[in-house]
């Protein structure tokens, strides 16, 4: 009887090292993530809070240009590359998923108690609505126009405000950063004037990034619902009383981040692009000026997804009645994938 | 005669101080489209809104940027329900923009609610099959942007 417990003992232990060998053994990523040449036995999971080049170092590592020049004609349209390329943390990216911060929401609830809290977009996860009808102005003038540009900082001081453009702009976005995972920096800021009422405001369009890699802000049109929906917004008004307007996404957590490997080639986006671009553009004539990686912002029912993108940034010339005009298209790749996101302008 | 000049004085004084506390109307919200053919459909741009402050105010578009051909792009407003959109303006004539300007589409009857807050809605003359861009901003109330 002794004799047995003893031999089930050692059986149990032999058992208990090849589990426990097999597991030590275990790759954690798929083998398509290493290099042939590299000892299993020297790779680990990236933890993402220590994440380095360093670290990285195990992984085929994408090696993209600075600068792509080259023009090449494809299924009949002109692409002529003059594009910058910032990808530089292609190798450090991760999937980021967004919740709604419940508690910012009610703490801005209690900063901003002055005026009408509304959710003017329930169905947009961390949207922010507020606005105070008191206080609203309605400017208008040429700095206007600069609303659609990717950046503008007026330096006019509209009337009665005591700072200037960049330092009310700067200084509300250090606030909202209170209440947001999200790193936020003013885009485009208007000085507008109402004459009407002898009083001014500044228009805010925030730019919002993760890690330093900027949210991509585009339109683009779903023609199956009729909906031309926004990626990502942030806006806010500013006039002498205080901050009258607020709209957008905002108060946001992060809910889950997992390690993200970039597979795509910068030749295989190339190729891609080409590929996929005459039933993209409208025009024959399409310039890319920037190529960069982004984080696309997916909105689910309950979460906000930011997916690692590369993005090319184009022009569309469009020749109407002899006139040429030059429409914005932006095109978004799945940089694990490869695959086509989203189109927009 | 000189307590009717004092009364005058007070009266005005008072209208003065009203003035200054009417409130502004919202201020314009800012909209693009960038649109193929979609027959007699409107599609709805929902990356912003504008809250209605005046009932008897008819709505503003303007645009200062538009390539569409024939007729231009045609504009309506409409409002987010748990069912969809509603249309809140007339489209029948069709409130049509061609080139830039401004145009003041009506309400129609019983669709001017205060503290709604409406979404710009769009389409391209449908005798027209490319593909065309429109910018500017837009009220919920009349406006001269």
């Amino acid at each position: 009887m002794v004799r047995n417990r003893k031999i089930e003992n050692v059986l149990v232990t032999i058992v208990c090292f090849f589990v426990f060998a097999t597991a030590c053994n275990k790759d954690p990523l798929p083998d398509s993530a290493y290099p042939t040449e590299v000892d299993s036995n020297e790779t680990e999971q990236i933890d993402i809070s220590t994440s380095s080049s360093e670290d990285s170092a195990v992984l085929d590592l994408l090696e993209y240009p600075t600068v792509f020049n080259t023009s090449v004609n494809s299924g009949g349209v002109n692409i002529s590359y003059n594009a910058q390329v910032h990808c530089e943390s292609i190798n450090n990216l991760t999937q980021v998923t967004l919740d709604t911060d419940e508690d910012a929401v009610s703490r801005i609830h209690e900063v901003y108690s002055e005026g009408d809290f509304v959710a003017t977009r329930p169905d947009i996860l961390g949207h922010i609505g507020y606005f105070v009808i008191n206080w609203d102005l309605n400017g208008s003038g040429s700095d206007i126009e600069h609303h659609w540009d990717r950046h503008y900082i007026s330096e006019t001081i509209a009337l009665g405000m005591n700072q200037t453009p960049l330092e009310a702009a700067t200084a509300l976005a250090d606030e909202l950063e209170s209440y947001t995972c999200l790193e936020l920096e003013p885009r485009v800021v208007l000085s507008l004037n109402d004459e009407s009422q002898n009083r001014g405001y500044y228009e805010i369009s925030y730019e919002a990034s993760y890690n330093d890699i900027p949210l991509i802000e585009m339109n683009y049109t779903n023609y199956n619902t009729g909906e031309v929906g926004s990626t990502y917004y942030l806006s806010a008004r500013i006039c002498p009383e205080g901050v009258f307007d607020i709209n957008g996404m905002l108060a946001y957590c992060v809910f889950e981040e997992v390690p993200y490997e970039g597979l795509l080639t910068f030749e295989q986006a190339i190729s891609n692009f080409e590929e996929n671009i005459d039933s993209l553009c409208y025009s024959e004539n399409v310039i890319v000026n920037e190529i960069s990686i982004g984080y696309y912002p997916v909105l689910g029912d309950d979460e906000l997804v930011l997916k690692p993108v590369l993005v090319f940034d184009c022009i569309d010339r469009i020749e109407e009645g002899g006139t040429a005009y030059d429409s914005t298209l932006i095109v978004l790749y799945n940089l694990q994938t490869g695959e086509l996101e989203n189109v927009g302008y | 005669m000189k307590f009717l000049r004092r009364l005058v004085s007070v009266l005005m004084s008072i209208a003065l101080a009203s003035a200054c506390f009417i409130n502004g109307m919202a201020a314009n919200e800012y909209y693009e489209f960038k649109l193929r053919n979609t027959d007699t459909s409107y599609n709805v741009y929902t990356g912003s809104s504008n809250l209605k402050s005046y009932a008897a105010d008819s709505a503003t578009v303007n645009a200062t940027y538009n390539i569409a051909p024939g007729w231009g792009f045609a504009f309506c407003l409409k409002h987010s329900t748990s069912a969809g959109y509603i249309t809140d303006t007339v489209t029948s004539p069709g409130q049509w923009l061609s080139g830039t300007g401004t145009i003041h589409p009506p309400y129609l009857s019983g669709h001017n609610v205060v503290n709604r807050y409406y979404y710009i809605a769009a389409r391209i003359d449908n005798d027209y099959t490319g593909e065309y861009g429109v910018r500017g901003v837009f009220n919920s109330d009349y406006t001269n942007p």
